[in-house]
């Protein structure tokens, strides 16, 4: 009993991106008990969205959750409400939507695989794949207006087309971001720094994934398949390519490689949507006061979201629920350190891409 | 790792990825700064009702007439663009690719904009109470001479 | 009223039996407990859950309570629900067995923000 240490981890670390505290009970280097908090950000942006903004207003708000899946949950919160105002958007719409979220996940994974290769002290890797990511912001920057907040979608459709001069630009920049992903493929299956670092670290098995709920690239990278644009039907997945990637391995290395094989996915459904963008309006009038209650499961970078909305046919929305991917990885993280090695423990928070600021909302 | 030292060595001698720093433009859809343009608006205040975050105040004149004063806080803005979505009429209000600056404390950003929300709330409330009477004054006159037509400012 | 998922109503005695013959962990995905305050004290509570892989409606489980009520926890059937009870207890001031509070909230915050008086 008295070779135990209790070490504090955040809410302020050096390793750290987002306020989040640990409390470890370490016995020499092994951690056996893990106290967890994560209410730093509380920002009471629910409570918001519930009382003073209308709920077309809400779809502005929402995204200012979080700044990396800013996309998903404007879209999230867009495809909830269209589902109980039963409004089916127009096509082009879908797949403009699915255009700018794709394009977000592979700024949000690579700046994910960015930090896990910082934790590993690799720091030649973050500054190419940070340099790289600077491509898919570029693109997003020329279609959307912004470089973090896009507001690119809204109810009814999305508020800006696909103009032919944007799309020059985009398969441009695309072109050279894919070359480079196909490098950091190279780099990433040879290099045995890599290997060294993060193979067999923070082994995730598929019981305990399923056991804990794990949710996006932390469950898949345990082989369970589970993805919200296969279990979801808001947008055309299904026509655009889209594949699950799995990995069995279930450690730092394999989510790494989860990141980066969706990169390729979802660079192939952004070529296809460029090549095939069906013609018609991007936006069509709604209208009627939300009425029901519906939800939305939706595939953000880091995993599962979920929206939950209550209307009660007034402008302002009865109940708004935000469930964010890391709210559900938070679980199976604690019980992941029980056992690790304290060194371990900057690696294998980063490889899970914890966002605290839309955890605590 | 050879890989990574050559794509390093290479890097060295060829041009950075960051930009200079000074005359950096935004492209030319960008969403930055909105900018007023009162001979083309008709007040119809609806850009106040759709922002998301009160950033634009209409103070409403004493006498009860459409000549409102708008005010717009670039340091609020979230520039999402709904209200120049929301305009009725074209080139009233624009979204520019001006990118916005930080407010300093020169600009004392705060206590201007709260000094300008309250006179908004009390004017609205004081051209309300006008108007109310400026249209009982016409429904009188109306009354009195009934063959004239219809007078008086409607909302 | 639910426009896309289904709902299986239940009752505060029932609801821990019917989640533990309901819930099979390689088959389905818990999602989270969710509250809405319906007014005058009462509150409804759903557990979500997902089929894996299938594209399939969310099913929801639906009790309907007050807050006075003790609700049961299901962290013995679902390990990972805690920190989704810990939000509800916080957020709404919830009883929850076993939940623990200020997990959300600074010490100083307004008690239970999202109730409606």
């Amino acid at each position: 009993m008295e070779n135990k240490m209790i070490v504090p981890f955040g809410s302020q670390h050096i390793t750290l991106l987002e306020p989040v505290r640990f409390i470890f009970e370490t016995e020499n280097e092994k951690i056996v008990n893990v106290d967890v908090d994560v209410g730093y950000v509380h920002r009471g942006i629910e409570k918001a969205c519930q009382t003073k903004l209308n709920y077309k207003q809400v779809a502005y708000i929402i995204p200012r959750i979080c700044g990396l899946c800013a996309m998903s949950h404007a879209l999230a919160y867009i495809t909830a409400v269209e589902k109980i105002l039963e409004f089916d958007p127009p096509k082009k719409a879908k797949y403009l939507r699915v255009l700018v979220h794709e394009l977000d996940r592979i700024h949000s994974h690579l700046f994910a695989m960015a930090h896990v290769a910082e934790a590993a002290g690799y720091e030649n890797l973050v500054m190419h794949l940070f340099r790289d990511r600077e491509l898919a912001m570029e693109c997003l920057e020329i279609l959307t207006g912004n470089r973090v907040q896009y507001d690119y979608g809204c109810i009814g459709g999305v508020n800006r087309d696909l103009t032919p001069e944007v799309e020059k630009i985009l398969r441009k920049k695309l072109k050279k971001l894919e070359d480079r992903i196909h490098w950091f493929k190279d780099l990433y299956m040879n290099d045995y720094t890599l290997s060294l670092r993060w193979k067999g670290i923070g082994v995730i098995s598929k019981e305990m994934a399923e056991k804990y709920n794990a949710a996006g690239p932390v469950a898949r990278a345990s082989g369970v398949r589970t993805d919200a644009r296969a279990e979801f039907d808001a947008l055309p997945y299904r026509d655009l390519g889209f594949e699950m990637i799995v990995y069995k391995d279930g450690d730092i290395y394999s989510r790494n490689l989860v990141r980066l094989d969706e990169i390729f996915v979802s660079l192939r459904i952004i070529w296809n949507i460029l090549d095939g963008l069906p013609e018609g309006n991007y936006k069509e009038e709604v209208k009627g006061l939300p009425k029901g209650e519906s939800v939305c499961r939706w595939e953000a970078p880091r995993g599962e979201l979920f929206m939950h909305v209550r209307g009660d046919g007034k402008q302002i929305l009865t109940r708004v629920r935000v469930k964010t991917p890391t709210f559900s990885n938070i679980p199976v993280l604690r019980e992941l350190f029980v056992g690790a090695n304290y060194a371990d423990v900057p690696a294998i928070i980063t490889s899970f891409d914890p966002c605290m600021s839309c955890t605590a909302r | 790792m050879l890989k990574m030292f050559i794509e390093s060595l290479k890097n060295l001698f060829s041009e950075p990825a960051t930009l200079p720093g000074i005359g950096t433009e935004a492209p030319k859809g960008y969403r930055g700064l909105i900018v007023f343009n009162k001979e083309k608006c008709i007040f119809c205040t609806k850009c106040e009702l759709v922002c998301p975050v009160d950033a634009i105040k209409f103070i409403y004149p004493e006498d009860g007439s459409r000549n409102l004063e708008f005010n717009y806080n670039p340091f609020l803005c979230i520039y999402c663009g709904e209200c120049v979505r929301a305009c009725p009429k074209d080139g009233a209000l624009i979204q520019t690719n001006i990118v916005p600056e930080p407010g300093t404390q020169e600009d004392n950003p705060n206590e201007k904009w709260f000094e300008i929300e309250r006179r908004a709330q009390e004017s609205k409330k004081k051209w309300q109470i006008a108007l109310a009477k400026k249209r009982q004054e016409a429904l009188k006159k109306a009354k009195k001479q009934p063959p004239s037509d219809k007078k008086g400012s409607k909302k | 009223m639910y426009k896309n998922f289904e709902v299986i109503e239940s009752s505060l005695e029932k609801i821990k039996e019917d989640i533990k013959n309901f819930y099979d962990p390689s088959k389905y995905h818990f999602i989270t407990i969710n509250a809405i305050d319906l007014g005058n004290g009462k509150v409804n509570i759903k557990w979500f859950f997902a089929k894996y892989e299938v594209m399939d409606k969310p099913i929801a489980f639906s009790v309907d309570a007050t807050y006075e009520d003790t609700i049961p926890s299901i962290v013995d059937i679902i390990p990972s629900a805690w920190l989704s009870e810990a939000e509800l207890a916080d957020l709404f001031g919830l009883n929850i067995e076993g939940a623990k509070k200020g997990l959300f909230l600074e010490p100083d915050s307004p008690p239970a923000p999202l109730r409606r008086s």
